[in-house]
């Protein structure tokens, strides 16, 4: 059984990009997979392939038990699909609370929302999701008040209200310093963990992908290229993914 | 080598050409506009006495047209409020139409940027002076007129600004609601309004201030506010009102300056747009 399956997907941009040359994935429930690869390779693409952010010129796409067609029917799958990208993408200006209450649009009526009204449970989830991220004493900050590791776990947070099935992370600590990419990617994987939480994440670094992911795919120029544990994953694969002057620093090559 | 030589001098030629091309334009326009040293320097006795009448009123304006003034000038400053909040409003409604990055996803889209845009344009190539005359046909002499004209032209500029904002916008965090499952009125409620509200209030104050300065001279083609009445003191030559107008329009303008500094200072704007 599989909450994801991605067959054949093709995808090359208005501008003749072509970002994905047929790719084939499936995942399976609470599986959490990192998708390496080097600049380029597709890794992005191939994410909000997922979530139809991007539909894919050809190619089928069944995730979370469907198959939308249509702007429409992609809403309603999106909304049980949580999304958090490397430059937080929180909305400016506005409060930290705001941004966590607007993970719940998808499931409220667009009047609603218009006139800001959010009933005392949606409030006191967004808190809540707060406080899993340990950020329970920031809700009234501003965004732009927050460092990056603290903007990154209000992006969590807002996924968080969501309540979704599936998380994609579009290389979620690319913006952070090692120390700090660490403490999101443990709140991040914890929390999936928990829940069950189907999660795909695209990671630049090798080392993060060996030990928060179950299983690692490599991209390399629109293709899957390798596919296995992380204790498959050696010289030989890198080099596969990376090109043949890859060389891994640090983590166990001594 | 050659050829970089031949198109130095070719360029060269062209700048030289452009230059004197330049230089009679500016002569023509001299011509044309009289501005000789016979003309500028040439002010007969009649002009003199005149501009000394009303220079020295300045020193005595009579204050018994004072409650007429005040009444005019709060003509000119309600007509530059309203014709903005029309333009704002009008401006929101319709700037989404005129952004890019929200059309071009559909030709209909495409179709509808392009009409959009093209009424900005043409309602901003009229002065308000030259709407107002329109409008005062339509609508009679008065206010009503001038708020018109200013409200018209204003929409073609604030539109346009206004979509400039949207198409600024960063992508991010459109993305990011658009994640969530939002419908696009949430998008833009979301994505779109807390990155660009700024902005829009900043134009629209920038273009409030603009317009009280315009509302002021509207009134000489019949079209309401103070200058109605400066055109009547000068018809019939009374120099102390005519003095009192311009004490007038000169405080409320330097008021009118420090507010709206004020307001962009605060708003974190601090140079005007355009
Ligand atoms: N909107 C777009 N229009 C045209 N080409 C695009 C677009 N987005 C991505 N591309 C191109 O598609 C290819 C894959 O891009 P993608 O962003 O998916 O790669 P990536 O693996 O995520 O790279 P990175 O590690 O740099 O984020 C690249 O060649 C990129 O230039
Ligand atoms: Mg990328």
């Amino acid at each position: 059984m599989s909450v994801l399956k991605l067959s054949e997907i093709i995808h090359t941009f208005p501008d003749g990009t072509t970002a994905l040359r047929g790719v084939d994935l499936s995942v399976g429930p609470g599986e959490v997979v990192a998708i390496i690869g080097p600049s380029g390779a597709g890794k992005s693409t191939l994410l909000r392939v997922i979530n139809g952010l991007v539909i894919p010129s050809s190619g089928e796409v069944e995730v979370l038990g469907e198959r939308p067609r249509g702007e429409r029917a992609w809403r309603r799958v999106r909304r049980r699909i949580g999304m958090v990208f490397q430059s937080f993408n929180l909305i400016p200006h506005t409060s930290v609370l705001m941004n966590v209450l607007a993970g719940a649009l998808g499931r409220i009526p667009t009047w609603r929302s218009l006139i800001v009204a959010f009933t005392r449970e949606e409030r006191e989830g967004a808190m809540a999701a707060l406080e899993r991220v340990g950020l329970g004493d920031k809700a009234h900050k501003r965004v732009e008040e927050l460092s990056g590791g603290e903007r990154q776990r209000v992006a969590l947070a807002r996924v968080l209200m969501q309540e979704p099935e599936m998380v994609l992370a579009d290389e979620p600590v690319s913006n952070l310093d090692p120390v700090i990419a660490r403490s999101v990617l443990d709140h991040l994987v914890r929390i999936c963990r928990e829940q069950g939480i189907t999660t795909v994440m695209n990671l630049h670094a090798v080392d993060l992908a060996r030990s928060y992911a179950g299983r690692i795919v490599g991209l390399r120029d629109g293709r899957v290229v390798f596919e296995g544990s992380p204790a498959e994953l050696g010289q030989a694969e890198l080099r596969e993914i990376y090109g043949e002057s890859y060389r891994e620093v640090g983590v166990g090559q001594g | 080598m050659a050829r970089g030589k031949l198109s130095t001098a070719l360029s060269r030629a062209l700048w030289l050409g452009l230059g004197v091309l330049g230089l009679a334009l500016i002569w023509a326009s001299l011509v044309r506009t009289e501005f000789l040293p016979q003309r500028v320097l040439g002010i007969g006795p009649k002009g003199q006495e005149a501009f000394v009448r009303l220079i020295s009123a300045l020193a005595h304006p009579d204050l018994t047209v004072l409650p007429e003034i005040a009444d005019g000038m709060w003509e000119s400053i309600a007509m530059g409020l309203i014709g903005t909040l029309l333009a704002v409003v009008a401006s929101l409604l319709t700037c989404f139409l005129a952004a890019r990055n929200l059309t071009f996803g559909t030709p209909q889209g495409k179709a509808v940027y392009l009409v959009v845009r093209t009424v900005y344009n043409i309602v901003r190539a009229f002065p308000p002076i030259v709407l107002a005359m329109l409008f005062v046909v339509l609508w009679g002499v008065g206010p009503l007129a001038g708020v018109m004209a200013l409200a018209v032209h204003s929409v073609g500029m604030l539109g346009k600004l206004f979509a400039e904002a949207i198409e600024g916008a960063d992508p991010g965090p459109i993305e990011a609601v658009r994640s969530t499952g939002a419908s696009p009125i949430q998008v833009v409620a979301y994505g779109i309004l807390p990155q660009v509200l700024p902005h829009f209030v900043a134009y629209s104050v920038y273009r409030w201030d603009i317009n009280i300065r315009m509302s002021i001279v509207l009134g000489v083609v019949g079209a309401g506010g103070i200058g109605n009445l400066l055109q009547q003191y000068f018809g019939y030559l009374k120099y102390e009102q005519i003095s009192t107008t311009f004490l007038a329009i000169l405080v409320v303008v330097t008021a009118l300056d420090l507010a709206s500094g004020w307001i962009r200072e605060r708003l974190g704007v601090v140079s005007a747009p355009v």
